[in-house]
């Protein structure tokens, strides 16, 4: 019987409020393949971000999650802080929006490489010293002997995100979390960043979950892409299969507000989306959705697989109507 | 109403000589920055904005794309007259305003208006919307007080608000509404030309479609030129009908939009356009950067490249390209390139 390297199962976050818990990523359930690019799109406060950090269980205090992460077959929700420090950057990593703020100021970017191998591995400092040169030049910084001694300050944006990602494959983890990498980078930048990315993919065999809010990102890099809205799936499918037969009319709508040519308008979705303790009953996008009849205040549809690997959550595509 | 407004504007002496008369032309205008160096050493500076020339005609949309530091939002700025120009010369509707006195500077800034990219920064936490959107005609007397309100409302409604958000604070609203606020804000002295510097990159892109659209139906009403400062090229080609492409300080190259995104001319739009990601027009193994580009940053307008400022990041470079700056030239009918290949 195979297995995904990662299963998330039922996974809800939860924030800790005055009132009570407020659910804000509800039910998520996905898998990620071995080596595959698995995209995760949304608008901010969707809950993209959230499932990342419970995924390493690195979410706020004030917040907790719910129901099962199995990586390799370890549910990594019930382990405890010891054998989770075992996995975080070991076998899972991240990399995050803004490579400034993630990478530490007064530390050259070379020891900050290091302690990511000298936490894992029992290696002298000299062979850290070998190996963190080796990285950089793995995520291709020029003059690698030399740029260990540099601060972050004195590097560009695309080259601390090089060095974030550096840092992130130094143990050559199998499953790379990419949380938003090139929102902050020029689109030069963010080319060869995907590039970078995708390359050490197929080097390393490593599954990436790419978050991001840039569709035609996703159209380009990933294998397989989960829609979220309000902390759900509203539809997962192949990559081919999701831009070719968008079904979810949020996904439409999402596609439509992209601006295409000149003459053909936009249709964006109206409305914004709501906070949590205000989301409709039913579906939760029913409050936006042009299409929407009156049953989909009723009843929250469920993530139905509708052709092969391509699931929607949407009465209307269900065709659970009678 | 409207009419009144605009009789007041400051060049109505000089309209009626020249109807084709470009209505922003901006004259190699320079902006350099000093830099702090060590004592003893000689001055450095930092060439924000190094000769740059363009008109923008009335009733048009004129873009400037290109990277961070490449000097757009100078511009931007260089135009409002929030910052002074180190060189060059501006005229608005013939009008040479580079140097005008305050009264002037004061009726000029009814005529250019401009909308941030950060709408969390550039409304006024402790202030309500109500006195935000009233203070310019308070300023500028164009409405007597009674109907101070009225026209607020109507501003509001126009950008597609309610009344309700009269008494309320910006924290109040999100992202995409004070971005309608902003706008609102510009559109209060009828302006002529409003200079957009990134207005739609801190939204969602659901958010960006709505005040794009926005954005467009007000063109429409009120034939309001727009400069239009991006580095978003999908958008870009869908707003505007001129666009110059700027690197470090420079045009790089200008054209009709349409022109620019069928055939690029100079090889850094070429990589700009290459390097946007598209929805499934490409797969996924598309050559935007070449091996070449790796090694290569944006380099820092500081220490700016001797020849073409774009020749280490260049594939198509030969002899005489680090050593002599390209200039900014017709190439053939009238699309304009910076590159020592044309």
């Amino acid at each position: 019987m195979s297995f995904s390297l990662l299963d998330v199962n039922n996974l809800s976050v939860f924030f800790k409020t005055d009132k009570g818990h407020l659910k804000v990523v509800s039910d998520l359930s996905f898998n990620i393949e071995k080596s595959e690019v698995f995209g995760l799109v949304g608008e901010s406060g969707c809950g993209k971000s959230l499932t990342a950090l419970s995924i390493l269980r690195i979410l706020p205090p004030n917040s907790f999650a719910d129901g099962k992460i199995l990586f390799n077959k370890k549910n990594l929700l019930s382990l405890n802080e010891a054998e989770m420090r075992q996995i975080r950057g070991r076998d899972i990593s991240i990399i995050f929006q803004e490579p400034m703020t993630s990478l530490n100021p007064v530390l050259t970017v070379g020891r900050q490489i290091a302690e990511a191998l000298t936490a894992h591995f029992d290696i002298s400092q000299k062979e850290a010293t070998s190996r963190t040169i080796e990285l950089l030049r793995a995520v291709k910084i020029p003059s690698p002997e030399l740029k260990i001694k540099d601060y972050p300050h004195q590097m560009s944006g695309g080259m601390r995100q090089r060095v974030m990602i550096a840092i992130a494959i130094a143990c050559n983890p199998s499953l790379l979390i990419a949380d938003e990498p090139t929102t902050a980078l020029d689109v030069t930048i963010q080319a060869q960043i995907l590039e970078l990315l995708q390359g050490l993919r197929k080097e390393r065999q490593m599954a990436v979950l790419l978050i991001t809010h840039d569709l035609s990102i996703i159209s380009e890099q990933a294998d397989r892409v989960a829609i979220m809205y309000a902390g759900r799936i509203m539809e997962l499918a192949n990559t081919d299969e999701l831009f070719s037969n968008p079904l979810h009319p949020y996904t439409v709508g999402l596609l439509e507000s992209l601006p295409v040519a000149k003459g053909i308008s936009l249709k964006p979705i109206h409305g914004f989306v709501p906070s949590p303790e205000n989301f409709p009953k039913g579906c939760k996008f029913s409050d936006r959705c042009h299409q929407a009849i009156e049953e989909c205040s009723l009843a929250e549809p469920e993530l139905v697989e509708i052709s092969e690997k391509h699931f929607v959550r949407c009465i209307l595509i269900n065709g659970v109507l009678e | 109403m409207m009419n009144s407004q605009r009789e007041m504007n400051i060049t109505d002496t000089q309209t009626f000589q020249n109807f084709d008369a470009p209505l922003l032309k901006v004259d190699s205008i320079k902006k350099y920055f000093p830099v702090k160096t060590s004592v003893g050493k000689p001055q450095k500076w930092l060439k924000a904005v190094d000769g740059v020339n363009f008109e923008i005609k009335k009733d048009s949309v004129f873009a400037i794309v290109g990277e961070s530091g490449c000097g757009k939002s100078t511009i931007a700025r260089l135009i409002l007259k929030l910052l002074s120009l180190s060189g060059g010369k501006i005229f608005f509707k013939n009008k040479d305003v580079s140097n005008i006195s305050r009264d002037q500077l004061k009726q000029f800034r009814r005529s250019v208006q401009i909308i941030f990219q950060d709408p969390f920064a550039s409304l006024n936490p402790r202030m309500r919307i109500v006195d935000i959107l009233s203070e310019p005609f308070k300023i500028h007397k164009t409405v007597p007080k009674g109907e101070i309100k009225d026209r607020v409302v109507q501003l509001l409604q126009r950008v597609g608000l309610t009344a309700e958000a009269l008494n309320k604070y910006p924290h109040e609203f999100s992202g995409g509404q004070r971005q309608r606020i902003c706008i609102a804000r510009a559109l209060t002295m009828l302006p002529e030309l409003i200079v957009a510097d990134e207005p739609l990159s801190a939204l969602d892109v659901l958010i960006q479609a709505q005040i794009l659209n926005l954005l467009q139906d007000i063109r429409k009403e009120t034939s309001v030129s727009l400069i239009f400062i991006s580095h978003d090229l999908k958008v870009v080609r869908y707003l505007s009908d001129e666009v110059a492409v700027m690197y470090l300080g420079r045009i790089v190259e200008m054209a009709k939009t349409e022109d620019l995104f069928q055939s690029p001319k100079h090889p850094y739009t070429e990589l700009l356009l290459a390097s946007a990601p598209k929805i499934r027009a490409v797969s996924k193994h598309y050559a935007a950067s070449s091996e070449d580009n790796y090694q290569y940053d944006v380099p820092s307008p500081i220490d700016i490249p001797s020849g073409c400022p774009f020749h280490p990041r260049c594939s198509k470079r030969f002899g005489i390209c680090d050593k002599a700056v390209p200039e900014l030239k017709d190439i053939s009918g009238g699309r304009l390139a910076a590159c020592h290949l044309y």
